[in-house]
């Protein structure tokens, strides 16, 4: 039943991330290799958008580190792991700013020239937010994401997409009602309403 | 979204769609770009959490999630759920068992056909709490009306429990397969009847407890279930 596969693969999808997630907790070492290799690439991409690629190695590198050191910080049911190591991965950006001189810099000129400070920190929100959110969406289950991208970005209603889709409207309200969950979850504490 | 979009019944609900919604659409190639990092880091990080003395206790660059709780994290904590995060257990393997437990038991969910009258009720049957996992004392009759668009019509004689979301699915006879025909909202009592579905194939109606926790399979939470059978 074709209905009925998509279904096994969303739990077996689900149910892996938040394995990871407590084994990374319960201090596995074959899960800090695993949540290198599933997020290591969103955390040096976050970096390269704020510094270059020898900072953001290194940066990248102390945004493990750290998260593996303080991992029982970590609390799957207030955000992903990836939202968690993004907001490290912030932080450690933001110092980095200020042990290069840059924060001061920044408030130098912020002093000579009285103007709304300088937007590096809600920038770096901002983007990592979006990169979130992004990963977010690609990563919620096909029929989820083809429905919230329809409301999202289409602008369609409950009615339309159930109407071109031919997925029962109650169906398409609970998908819209999980992926927020999802999507919320994903962006985890930098998420602000 | 579209001004005449019907609201999902939640203000927080509404207003969390219109924030994320608003985020996306300003997603941009950048955004969705990764870069992978030197294949050296690892092998720093690997150096660096083997050596006690790279490591920095109470860094204040790691956010303590276990701290600073808020009332609607608390709500979206799938708290309930524990056992089912890296279990192997399947949910649709609990709601197969399900049934051939109270196959097994016999007659104990189909109480019959209620038996409208109305030409246009063909399937029918009693869904009640009886062998269901989690406690609730109402019953109720679900018809399946075949008319222009096929609806499945379900009187409950008391309103179902309102402090966890309650969705209502279809189950195939033998239990390999489970459609969710959505959440049910106060009041609701008529839903669509999937064109594609056949009652004689999924004639198993099920109503779950389903904590907000955004996974989409059924809980194992079941409070009413019942047979719709043809008249």
């Amino acid at each position: 039943m074709t209905l009925l596969e998509p279904n096994l693969h969303e739990a077996a999808d689900f149910d892996h991330d938040t394995d990871l997630e407590l084994r990374f907790r319960a201090g596995d070492e074959a899960a800090l290799r695993e949540a290198y290799d599933a997020h290591g690439s969103l955390v040096f991409s976050i970096c390269r958008r704020s510094v270059d690629s020898t900072a953001a190695a290194d940066v990248t590198q102390e945004v493990f580190i750290a998260a593996w050191k303080n991992r029982e910080r970590f609390d799957s049911t207030r955000g992903s792991l990836a939202s968690w190591l993004s907001g490290i991965t912030r932080n450690k950006i933001i110092d980095h700013y200020r042990s290069t001189g840059r924060e001061d810099r920044r408030v130098e000129r912020i002093k000579s020239a009285p103007q709304p400070a300088e937007p590096t920190e809600k920038r770096l929100e901002e983007v990592t937010l979006r990169m979130l959110l992004a990963d977010a969406i690609d990563e919620l289950p096909d029929r989820a994401r083809n429905v919230i991208s329809m409301a999202f970005f289409d602008e369609l209603t409950h009615v339309e997409i159930a109407d071109r889709t031919g997925i029962p409207l109650g169906t398409v309200k609970s998908d819209i009602r999980r992926s927020l969950t999802r999507l919320r979850t994903g962006l985890g504490e930098l998420y602000v309403d | 979204m579209s001004t005449d979009n019907p609201s999902l019944g939640d203000p927080s609900e509404d207003e969390l769609f219109a924030n994320l919604a608003g985020l996306a659409k300003t997603i941009g190639d950048a955004d969705r770009a990764r870069e992978a990092p030197p294949a050296h880091i690892w092998d720093a990080i690997a150096s660096g959490v083997a050596d006690p003395r790279s490591l920095e206790d109470n860094d204040d660059t790691v956010i303590d999630l276990t701290r600073q709780r808020t009332d609607r994290q608390r709500r979206s904590a799938p708290a309930t759920k524990p056992a089912r995060a890296g279990s192997s257990r399947s949910p649709l393997l609990l709601v197969a068992a399900a049934i051939i437990a109270l196959v097994v038991i016999g007659g104990a969910v189909v109480a019959g056909i209620t038996g409208t009258g109305e030409d246009n009720v063909v399937f029918a049957g009693e869904i009640s709490n009886s062998e269901m996992p989690e406690p609730f004392d109402g019953t109720a009759t679900a018809t399946l009306e075949i008319d222009d668009d096929p609806a499945l019509v379900i009187d409950f004689d008391q309103e179902l429990p309102t402090d966890e979301p309650v969705e209502l699915w279809l189950i195939s006879a033998d239990g390999s397969d489970i459609v969710s025909l959505g959440l049910v909202e106060a009041g609701d009592t008529e839903w669509e009847w999937p064109a594609e579905l056949t009652p004689a194939d999924y004639p198993l109606v099920d109503l779950s407890i389903e904590p907000d926790d955004g996974d989409p399979t059924h809980s194992g939470r079941s409070i009413l279930r019942g047979e719709l059978v043809s008249s």
